[in-house]
């Protein structure tokens, strides 16, 4: 079964666990003994059934005074498995919440819609970097409607500015969708809910569903491998786009030197070809004279120039300066980088940037001068290839995406 | 529980495994003939096509089962492994459930200071238990096998950490995507061959291995691992439950301990 992998941003006490919980409840996902178990504690603690407490972390947590995430969460619905991705709220660092993040799909931003909730900086800048990681679909859940009376003017509300947000920081209005749910009542999650006629369209798990059917739009592309190693005289690599078959001519970017593909495996077994998802092992009719690891493979007809000059989109996670290490696909290179526009990841405005450095959780637009070429992409045309890493030292400063190669 | 396609999480691990390979001078293995481990392992001869490029190490208490160290010297045989025993005691004052912790924690020290690996790949898997929720498929630990989860390097885009304190280790988890039904499909597709504990005897069999100590089996009469596979399918019972609740619980202190969270 396929997974879709969907983060679930949202602010602590707007209501994450609570429709997780309902959601392993509705689902039947979760045992009987887990459901008894989440009513004993409820009970115990003198409270009404708290569906959050079905996640498992809880006895840890209470044990211990910890916080432990929850074990995975994957749940099936049709055809097709949804892992959902608990994102650390604001009391852990940022780089714990990207690194759960950059792997998704999807994300669900649950807010509240309780007038003294309403959304959170912190939760804006997670859909600012959800939109660095490419995540192609964006649910906006507004939570607790029974508190509002169920109110269509208040979520159209709710909705409504955080749509102008997102309009703002440049994601289409096609790629996100407001719901109005009540995770407490299990209203909207996997039931259409009756209290809230006004709203004509789909439940939360099937906006997911349509999601996942969807096609995926990868840009056409010509064969790419990212190479990882060498063994034995043969590349080992991951295919990112593209496909490729004995007797195929590729080059080796940003080396240019080239070789004709004499044997190819996949999974181990002599094959003919190889595709997209696949990390074969490849033989040259002549060895390479260099490590190959961190370059790229392609067709070696195709036009191609590798390049040292970006404009991109980066996020600081910590203090950026204009000197600075990049790591595109695990190359570290020397960079400069040029500030242009500061962009607020709380209300998407812009401003020139004056200053040097780039303070953490901002965003900015910036022109990127490397110390030498790498065979990058822009970030439309190939994920893989069109994002990058920075480090100050050793430690991750930010995030960016290639927006057009100069 | 969930199945999953098998082609992403099989290219996914092969992935790590040829990462941890490719970044890390001295790489080596923990193989504990479970099936998590042995499915690993053939996953890493497909990465290599053919052989397992890196020692596997075997920190053996002298209590296995007979049938675990039977299957120890087949397929070590057969797949040419490069074989490490360490040996370790059981000392009689730990017992119980920290057993496993200290007991071998010491023998894998040992045995990583002699041969001076710098990377264990580690077949653990994240829908074990809540506590490998915060794990990354490559995961620093400290001198004294510490975790320090808090601390962890940003792990973003298969970029896999390389950050090393020099006393230290990084564990690699190529199986983490995995679900315990999806090691079973693998091993069903691959034909892996598999310790005969798994399968049923006289109406018990054994879910997941560990030493004659402390592995208790479940009932089942499952003989095959399509029996296997559809007994999965069928219950509800998570693979370390069957333990006494207390005896649980400690289970868990033990670990969060081992792992540094207190
Ligand atoms: N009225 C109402 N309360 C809710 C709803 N969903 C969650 N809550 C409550 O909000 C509080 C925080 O919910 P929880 O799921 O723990 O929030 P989390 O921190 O985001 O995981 C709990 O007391 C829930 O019972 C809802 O739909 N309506």
């Amino acid at each position: 079964m396929k997974i879709k992998r969907v983060t679930l941003l949202g602010h602590k006490d707007h209501g994450k666990s609570t429709l997780i919980g309902n959601l392993l409840i509705s689902t039947g996902t979760a045992t009987k003994d887990r459901i008894n178990e989440a009513r004993r504690i409820s009970r115990s603690l003198g409270r009404q059934f708290e569906p959050a407490f079905i996640l498992d972390s809880f006895s840890e947590e209470r044990e211990g005074g910890l916080t432990i995430d929850t074990t995975r969460v994957q749940i099936r619905y049709k055809d097709i498995g949804f892992e959902f991705i608990d994102v650390p709220g604001h009391e852990e660092l940022i780089k714990n919440m990207i690194s759960g993040a950059s792997y998704a799909d999807f994300a669900v931003l649950i807010v509240s819609a309780k007038r003294d909730e309403g959304i959170m900086d912190q939760t804006k800048r997670h859909l600012f970097l959800a939109k660095i990681f490419g995540i192609k679909k964006i649910i906006i859940a507004v939570n607790k409607m029974d508190s509002i009376g169920y109110s269509e003017e208040r979520f159209g509300s709710v909705a409504k500015s955080i749509g102008a947000y997102l309009e703002k920081i440049g994601i289409d209005s096609r790629d996100y969708e407001a719901i109005p749910i009540s995770a407490y009542g299990s209203e909207n999650l996997v039931k259409k809910s009756d209290k809230m006629k006004w709203y004509r369209g789909k439940t939360l798990l099937d906006i997911l569903y349509e999601m996942g059917r969807e096609k995926e739009k990868k840009p056409k592309n010509n064969f790419r491998m990212i190479i990882q190693g060498e063994s034995d005289g043969r590349y080992f690599g991951r295919v990112v786009s593209g496909t490729a078959k004995v007797s195929d001519e590729i080059k080796i970017l940003p080396r240019n030197d080239w070789g004709r593909i004499k044997r190819l495996y996949v999974k181990g077994k002599s094959v003919r070809k190889c595709r997209d998802g696949d990390n074969p092992a490849i033989e040259l009719d002549e060895e390479l004279k260099f490590n190959p690891r961190g370059m790229v493979a392609l067709p070696r007809s195709e036009e191609f120039n590798a390049s040292r000059r970006f404009m991109a989109l980066i996020f600081a996670t910590e203090p950026m300066r204009s000197e600075s290490t990049i790591k595109f696909i695990g190359n570290q290179i020397r960079a400069r980088i040029k500030f242009i526009d500061e962009i607020s990841t709380t209300d998407g405005e812009r401003k020139k940037m004056r200053g040097k450095e780039l303070a953490p959780l901002k965003a900015a637009s910036v022109e990127i001068i490397l110390e030498k070429e790498i065979p990058a992409e822009n970030f439309n045309e190939s994920q893989e290839l069109g994002r990058l890493l920075f480090y100050s030292g050793e430690a991750l400063s930010g995030v960016g995406i290639i927006e057009r190669k100069l | 529980m969930i199945e999953q396609d098998l082609r992403e999480l099989e290219e996914k691990s092969i992935f790590i495994i040829r990462e941890a390979k490719a970044k890390f001078g001295n790489v080596a293995a923990l193989w504990s003939m479970g099936k998590d481990s042995t499915a690993m392992l053939t996953l890493a001869r497909k990465a290599f096509l053919g052989k397992v490029p890196f020692p596997v190490i075997h920190i053996d208490n002298g209590i296995d089962f007979p049938e675990t160290y039977a299957f120890r010297e087949e397929l070590a045989k057969k797949w040419k492994l490069d074989l490490i025993v360490a040996e370790s005691e059981i000392k009689p004052e730990i017992s119980g459930y920290s057993c496993c912790g200290a007991n071998k924690t010491e023998a894998l020290k040992r045995v990583m200071d002699e041969h001076g690996f710098d990377a264990l790949i580690v077949s653990i898997r994240r829908d074990e238990h809540s506590i490998r929720a915060k794990e990354r498929y490559v995961s620093p630990r400290d001198r004294n096998f510490k975790w320090n989860y808090k601390e962890q390097p940003a792990e973003v885009w298969n970029d896999y950490s390389s950050k090393l304190d020099s006393k230290g280790h990084l564990r690699i988890h190529p199986l983490l995507d995995w679900n315990e039904i999806d090691i079973w499909n693998y091993i069903r597709k691959n034909k892996t061959p598999i310790n005969p504990l798994y399968y049923s005897n006289k109406g018990y069999r054994y879910r997941s291995l560990g030493c004659t100590h402390c592995t208790v089996p479940i009932k089942s009469n499952a003989k095959s691992i399509d029996a296997i596979i559809k007994e999965l399918k069928d219950t509800s019972v998570e693979e370390r439950s069957g333990r006494e609740q207390d005896k649980e619980r400690q289970y868990v202190m033990e670990k969060l301990r081992s792992l540094g969270y207190m």
